[in-house]
C-alpha cells in the first residue's frame, strides 16, 4: 500500500476509534495528527482547558502549535513522524484560568489556576493549594484519558490563557501562550529518558541518584558521558569561554550548586529556549526505541510461518523506525548462512533454495544515529525471525504474450519436472503435451507456437 | 489469604468504590474492562455484572483475536490510609516499555499464592515537584515541593498468563535491630482468571 493511502486509512481507522470512544464520554476526542496505529506510536494528547463550547476551532489550533513546539525540538524533530497527536474537548463555561493575584475567578473544566502555592506563573489544576480534591482536576483528565485513549504515552492540558505560566508533574499543564511549549519540551525530557533537572535550585529530600544527565563522578575514565568528550577539555569544566561552548563536565546540577555536574554549559533541562545538549538527546533518542522497538513492521508479519513457493521469488522486507539521517543495516541469514541483497531492508527467498522442514530466516537490524555514541542496552539494535518453509503445492506460474503470428509461452527455469500442456476445454480430460522444444532464455524456459483458429488453455502439469 | 491480611486487604479495598463516581455508572459494557472490586460486589450488583460481562468480552474478543499482548491501565488514588482502584481498563496491543522507572513503592504481579510473576517501581504520586518558569522572559525554570493530602496516579501493568493478583507495596523501613522492615501491603487487588488469556 502506498503511504498516501497507508495514510488515509490509518486516518479513517483512527477517526472511527475516536467517535466510538467519544460515544461513551463528555469530551471529543481530536485526532489532529496521524502517523501510525495508536498501539505502535507514541501519542500525544492535549486536552482542552478554559474553552468555551465556540472555541473548539481555537483549541484545535493552540493544540497544534503547542504539539509542533514541543515536537519540533531536536531530537525528537527528528521522530516526530512516529508520533500521532489527539485532543480531547471538553468545553468550559467561560475561558481563561483563575488568577487569583487579580482577583479572576473563572469557570472551567479542570478548574485551572495562577499562582497555585503562591507563585504567579505557577499553573495547576487540582489537587493543589486552593481545592485538595483530584477528583476536580486530574481525576477528570485521568477519567477522559482512560475512556477515550487509554494509549496515551504524554497527556498535557492546554489552558486558554495567553499569560505564560505552566507545571510538570504526571500530568502537563501549560498556558497557550506560545512559549510554554518550551516547558513541555522541557517535561518530556522527564517523562520520556528520565533525565535529570540540571539546575540548581534546592529539592531537599529528592534521592541522589544520578540521571543520564547528571553525575557526582569527576574520574575522566569513569564518566558516563565521556565519548562526547574531547581528550583536550580539562574534566571538571570551566565555565569560562571557549569551554562553555564544549561538552564537558559543568558543576551545578541535580539541584546542587556544587558537588554535582552536567554534560553542557546549557540544555533545555537547565533552561528553556536552549537545544537539548547532546548527552541528554542521545539518552531521549535511546528512549524512543525502548518504547517503540526498533522494526517498526514486517512483511510477512514475523511470527507468521511462510510458505515459499519453489518458482516465484518470496519477499521479506521490514520498514525501521529511524529518523531520516539513521543509517540502517541489516544482515540476513538463512539458517545461519549470510545472504546477499541489494536492498538492505528486503530479501527474496525460492523454495528451491530451502531446505527440507522449517528453515529459519533472520535478520538482524542495527540503527546507527549520529545522537547515539553509548547504547549499552542494545536500544538500537532488533532481530526478527522467520520459519519458513517450501511450500509443497507451489506451481510454476506460466506466462503468455503474443508476438507477430505466433504465441510465446514462458516459465521458470527453475520449474524442473513439468511440462507444457494444452486443451481446448479446460474441465476436459484431454489435456495432452504441446510438442516442441522449449528453449532457455534469461531464466525461463519459452516456446513459440503459431496463432491457431480456436480457444486453447494451456497448463503446466508434472510429468 | 490469611485473616490479617484479608482485614487488611478489605480495609485498603472497602473504599475503592469503582462505582462511587460518575463516570463508573456511564461506563457501557464494550468499553468496561474494570476488575469488580468486593465493594462493587457487594453493593453494585448490576455494576459489578457488567464489570465481569466486560472482561469475558475481553477475554473472548482476545482469544478471537489470537491472544493479542494486552495490559491494564489503572486508575489509583492515594491517600494516607492506601491506595484505592478507581478504574481500571484492559488495553489491547503491546505495552510500551516503562523507562527507568524509580521510586520508593513497588508493583507486583503475583499468581495469587506468592509467586512473583513481574515487579517494578513507583514513586508516591502525593510528593510533587512542580517546574514552572521562574522568570518572564521565559527561559528560567524553577521547582517547588509540596506534599498532596491525595492525589492519582495512573499505572500500566502487563497481563500474562498466570497472573492473578495485582500488589502495591510501600515503601522499606530500618529496623531498629538494624535490618529492614517488610514493605507494608497498599493495595491487593484481584485479576479474575478471566481476564488473562494464555
Amino acid at each position: 500500500m502506498n503511504p498516501r493511502r497507508l495514510q488515509i486509512v490509518l486516518y479513517f481507522h483512527l477517526l472511527l476509534v475516536g467517535l466510538f470512544r467519544a460515544g461513551a464520554s463528555e469530551g471529543q476526542l481530536l485526532v489532529l495528527v496521524t502517523n501510525g496505529p495508536i498501539s505502535t506510536s507514541l501519542n500525544l494528547v492535549m486536552l482542552a482547558e478554559g474553552y468555551t463550547r465556540l472555541d473548539q476551532e481555537l483549541f484545535e489550533t493552540h493544540a497544534r502549535r503547542a504539539a509542533n513546539g514541543i515536537l519540533g525540538a531536536p531530537p525528537f524533530s527528528s521522530y516526530q513522524r512516529y508520533f500521532n497527536v489527539f485532543g480531547i474537548f471538553v468545553e468550559s463555561r467561560e475561558a481563561g484560568a483563575d488568577k487569583p493575584q487579580l482577583g479572576i475567578q473563572r469557570d472551567t473544566y479542570f478548574n485551572s489556576t495562577y499562582r497555585s502555592f503562591g507563585i504567579d506563573r505557577l499553573l495547576t489544576i487540582p489537587p493543589n493549594d486552593v481545592n485538595r480534591s483530584p477528583e476536580d482536576g486530574e481525576g477528570k483528565v485521568n477519567r477522559l484519558l482512560m475512556q477515550l485513549i487509554p494509549e496515551y504515552d504524554v497527556a498535557a492540558v492546554l489552558v486558554n490563557d495567553s499569560d505564560y505560566g505552566g507545571s510538570g508533574g504526571p500530568i502537563l499543564v501549560i498556558s497557550a501562550n506560545s512559549a510554554a511549549a518550551e516547558l513541555a519540551a522541557h517535561e518530556m525530557g522527564h517523562s520520556f529518558a528520565r533525565l535529570g533537572d540540571e539546575y540548581s535550585d534546592p529539592f531537599p529530600g529528592y534521592p541522589d541518584i544520578e540521571e543520564p544527565n547528571t553525575t557526582r563522578e569527576i574520574r575522566r575514565e569513569l564518566l558516563k558521558w565521556r565519548k562526547w568528550v574531547l581528550a583536550s577539555t580539562p574534566i571538571p569544566t570551566s565555565d569560562s569561554l571557549p569551554f562553555r561552548n564544549l561538552l564537558g563536565l559543568f558543576e551545578g546540577a541535580h539541584y546542587h550548586a556544587q558537588g554535582w555536574y552536567r554534560p553542557r554549559y546549557e540544555c533545555k533541562m537547565r533552561r528553556l529556549n536552549r537545544p537539548f545538549c547532546e548527552v541528554c538527546a542521545e539518552s531521549l533518542t535511546l528512549n524512543v526505541f525502548t518504547r517503540l522497538g526498533v522494526v517498526r513492521s514486517t512483511a510477512p508479519l514475523r511470527s507468521a510461518a511462510v510458505p515459499v513457493s519453489a518458482f516465484l521469488p518470496q519477499r521479506f522486507s521490514l520498514e525501521t523506525f529511524a529518523a531520516p539521517d539513521d543509517a540502517v543495516h541489516v544482515e540476513w541469514t538463512l539458517n545461519a548462512s549470510p545472504l546477499a541483497t541489494t536492498d538492505v531492508t528486503a530479501v527474496e527467498l525460492i523454495g528451491s533454495s530451502l531446505g527440507d522442514g522449517t528453515n529459519v530466516l533472520k535478520a538482524s537490524v542495527r540503527i546507527e544515529s549520529p545522537r547515539v555514541r553509548n547504547d549499552p542496552a542494545g536500544a538500537l539494535g532488533e532481530l526478527v525471525v522467520w520459519h519458513v518453509f517450501r511450500d509443497p503445492h507451489s506451481r510454476p506460474p506460466l506466462q503468455i504474450r503474443q508476438t507477430g503470428d505466433g504465441v510465446e509461452l514462458l516459465w521458470p527455469g527453475t520449474a524442473g519436472g513439468f511440462r507444457l500442456e494444452t486443451s481446448t476445454e479446460p474441465q476436459s480430460s484431454s489435456w495432452r503435451q504441446v510438442p516442441g522444444t522449449p528453449l532457455a532464455a534469461g531464466g525461463f524456459w519459452m516456446l513459440r507456437l503459431p496463432l491457431a483458429d480456436n480457444v486453447r488453455f494451456f497448463r503446466l502439469n508434472r510429468e | 489469604m490469611n485473616s490479617a491480611n484479608r482485614a487488611l486487604d478489605e480495609t485498603i479495598q472497602r473504599p475503592a468504590l469503582v462505582m462511587s463516581y460518575p463516570v463508573a455508572k456511564r461506563c457501557r459494557v464494550p468499553q468496561i474492562s474494570g476488575f469488580p472490586s468486593r465493594a462493587a460486589l457487594g453493593s453494585h450488583g448490576f455494576l459489578a455484572l457488567s464489570l465481569a460481562v466486560g472482561w469475558m468480552l475481553i477475554a473472548i474478543s482476545s482469544s478471537l483475536l489470537g491472544a493479542e499482548s494486552h495490559y491494564v491501565l489503572l486508575r489509583l488514588r492515594w491517600t494516607d490510609t492506601g491506595v484505592q482502584v478507581l478504574e481500571s481498563r484492559g488495553v489491547k496491543g503491546p505495552m510500551k516499555p516503562a523507562v527507568n522507572r524509580r521510586g520508593t513503592h513497588q508493583v507486583q504481579l503475583t499468581d495469587g499464592v506468592g509467586k512473583t510473576l513481574w515487579t517494578s517501581s513507583l514513586e508516591d504520586p502525593r510528593l510533587r515537584r512542580y517546574e514552572y518558569p521562574s522568570d518572564a522572559e521565559g527561559s528560567g525554570l524553577a521547582g517547588t515541593t509540596k506534599r498532596l493530602p491525595q492525589a492519582e496516579l495512573m499505572l500500566r501493568v502487563p497481563l500474562s498468563e498466570g497472573v492473578r493478583e495485582i500488589l502495591i507495596l510501600g515503601p522499606e523501613s530500618p529496623t531498629l535491630a538494624g535490618g529492614v522492615n517488610r514493605r507494608p501491603i497498599l493495595l491487593r487487588h484481584p485479576v479474575p482468571s478471566t481476564a488473562v488469556v494464555p
